[in-house]
């Protein structure tokens, strides 16, 4: 546990696009945080960020960084085959761990991680952002109430334009398949999702996909039907290439069902009439509009964040400031990991994968 | 003086590559006389692959207009060297555009002595600009005997139309271009008369409209397009777009700085004021946009995204 008088010193390691344009925006927005330390290779990058953060302890070695007694805690802000180093390193050195997804390329990467966490009494937190979504984690209430009876099937649906599109990286490494492609991009993001609103486990997988990238030979697309324990089925379709940014999970059960997107949220049951569609649609619309605003305001002030990011950020300080669980653990990052590499083994023996 | 010619050509079947061939010879036999070319001559095609989105989006140049240019090319002039190029752009790097949206392949398939060049990885050399600024370009695309543009048929969120100009903007090795964005219209005539064209191709089988050059809707229109005259293809392009060149704000700057004619001999299958109705983004949005961007370059822009040192006053 930090003294709560104390500002917590994070440091964050790498420099790319999610940590200038996201993590380091949001942590400076934080009253009781400060960025000590920053860990970078590319003397660019690091020429880039010193003038533009006025930051001066950078190093172009993490472990260096760890060494320093300058932070208590650290962003892995890594491409994904050094999430692994860079988290363990960190964790032996005491330092609470805060890593993008995907928590480590392999599921025996994420066990390592999770175990370590737990064995030294470390704050481990994967960055699975979307978890602080007000509709999903309203969805995630609901159906934890029992509200929606018993669940009978899931559809889920994540499609982005990709990470050249939407925003931009500064390597091609997202379309290497060692990193995994979409699966590990988005497949992480809606996998993890689907576990928040049902904790059952995947059981059972079958995925096909699709190559849209000429030479790169990563999958870019990739659609799955699967069985959950409990009896649950379902499918999940998540990819790049789309023109939009879409997010969608359906969530059927014997007494109700929920549509529910990073914007909208609808409940519906057998005595849903008209009337509660036009309450929903109006509901939406204010949904919508705080969303605007609140993006309008942060601009305006300044700080250009996302809310989810500024939520994964509070609840990573406050889990190490009183020593509590954080919302969502290594041990959660281990079971999505489960499920990707089952899609991974799926697609590539185009059998159905049991986990 | 001979008044520089833009041509049209509709494409019957746009998934016929044949229909684009013959498109394209119809369309450059006419300029065989205009332009002179000489023997053993370096040939370089500047096409638009601004985005990891395949030419069925309308974003990019389809592959299969270039090689149709290549095929004219060496069947009608003595060629020693063909180079495709594109130049980094801020979200993508060329080479990547190149594989990921299949142009090697392609290329390695019917043309494997055509070189595909990333811009930005070429020796480059000083160049005086239409401003007087002296700015940095590939060498390769600055000696070529003859460069010819081959752009796409799109609108822009901040100057309307995308088309020859904005395609030779992209020209520039610099990746982080959206530095200059804020200075658009005079970036682009300052770039683009680094090396005028001798040739401007327009590739207009599946365009974009709405919020382009990326977010916009495709529009079919099964056309092909080209002049000896950049800003005298730009007008024809906004002219068969719906729009009025002068409102086209680098075409209009372009022409004040003489670096074009307004005044052209057009010649089509079918008239260049029968408008394809491309629709721009709803005003209320663009003005809205506009602040919005406007406050976030004062406040919250990334040092890379920090004003160029090229455009001029002017």
């Amino acid at each position: 546990m930090i003294n709560n008088k104390k500002k917590l010193r994070i440091g964050i390691v790498g420099l790319g696009r999610v940590a200038t344009a996201t993590h380091i925006p949001v942590l400076k927005l934080l009253e009781d945080v400060e960025i000590t330390a920053c860990a970078e290779k590319n003397k660019e990058r690091i020429h880039r960020v010193k003038e533009f953060l006025n930051m001066q302890n950078v190093f172009d070695d993490y472990k260096e960084m760890y060494k320093s007694k300058l932070v208590d805690a650290v962003y892995i802000c890594v491409p994904t085959h050094i999430h692994h180093d860079a988290t363990i390193s960190a964790l032996q050195s005491g330092l609470h761990v805060l890593c993008e997804k995907p928590m480590g390329r392999t599921v025996e990467e994420a066990v390592e991680m999770s175990l370590l966490a737990k064995k030294n009494n470390l704050i481990l937190m994967p960055g699975f952002k979307y978890r602080y979504n007000d509709n999903l984690q309203h969805a995630a209430q609901i159906i934890s109430s029992g509200l929606l009876g018993n669940i009978i099937q899931v559809e889920a649906t994540f499609m982005t334009p990709g990470p050249y599109i939407s925003w931009d990286p500064k390597s091609e490494w997202y379309l290497e398949k060692k990193h995994g492609g979409v699966v590990y991009d988005i497949g992480v993001h809606i996998i993890e999702t689907v576990n928040l609103l049902i904790p059952n486990k995947i059981n059972h997988i079958y995925a096909y996909s699709s190559q849209g990238y000429h030479e790169y030979d990563t999958p870019t697309n990739v659609s799955c039907s699967f069985k959950m324990e409990g009896g649950i089925t379902g499918n999940v379709i998540f990819g790049w290439r789309s023109s939009i940014d879409f997010t969608r999970v359906s969530v059927f059960g014997t007494g109700g069902a929920i549509v529910v997107g990073l914007k909208s949220f609808d409940y519906f049951n057998a005595g849903t009439d008209p009337k509660d569609r036009i309450y929903s649609h109006i509901r939406n619309s204010f949904t919508e509009a705080k969303t605007v605003t609140k993006r309008i305001f942060s601009i305006i002030k300044g700080s250009e964040v996302s809310i989810n990011d500024l939520e994964q950020a509070k609840a990573f300080v406050n889990s190490i400031r009183d020593g509590s669980a954080p919302p969502v653990s290594g041990e959660n990052a281990v079971n999505v990991h489960k499920v990707l590499r089952a899609i991974e083994d799926s697609i590539q023996t185009k059998k159905e994968i049991t986990i | 003086m001979e008044l520089p010619v833009v041509i049209l050509k509709r494409v019957s079947d746009i998934r016929n590559y044949e229909a684009i061939q013959d498109g394209i010879k119809a369309l450059l036999d006419k300029f065989k006389k205009k332009v002179t070319m000489p023997d053993k001559a370096t040939v370089i095609i500047k096409v638009n692959l601004c985005m990891l989105m395949g030419s069925e989006t309308g974003a990019t140049v389809d592959p299969r207009v270039a090689r149709a240019i290549v095929e004219w090319l060496k069947s009608s002039y003595n060629i020693e060297r063909i180079i495709i190029a594109e130049a980094d752009a801020t979200h993508l790097s060329a080479d990547m555009a190149f594989k990921a949206l299949g142009w090697r392949k392609y290329f390695r398939e019917w043309h494997p002595d055509v070189e595909l060049l990333n811009l930005s990885d070429d020796k480059r050399v000083q160049t005086k600009t239409c401003f007087g600024t002296e700015i940095e370009m590939s060498e390769k695309y600055m000696n070529a005997d003859i460069m010819i543009s081959l752009a796409k048929l799109k609108t822009h969120s901040l100057q309307k139309m995308t088309c020859t100009m904005k395609n030779l903007f992209g020209a520039l090795p610099e990746k982080y271009k959206i530095r200059y964005h804020h200075r658009l219209t005079d970036a682009i005539c300052e770039f683009a008369s680094a090396r005028r064209p001798d040739l401007s191709v327009v590739d207009g089988l599946i365009g974009m409209d709405g919020k382009g050059p990326i977010n916009g809707f495709p529009k079919v229109c099964r056309l092909l397009i080209a002049g000896n005259d950049m800003i005298a293809t730009e007008y024809s392009c906004a002219r068969l777009m719906g729009f009025k060149p002068k409102s086209i704000p680098h075409v209009a700057k372009a022409l004040k700085l003489g670096l074009g004619s307004s005044r052209y001999h057009f010649e089509g299958d079918i008239l260049e004021n029968n408008h394809l109705d491309f629709k721009l983004m709803p005003l209320w949005e663009e003005l809205f946009r506009k602040l919005i961007k406007g406050i976030r370059e004062k406040k919250t822009a990334r040092p890379y995204e920090k004003t160029g040192s090229h455009i001029s006053d002017v």
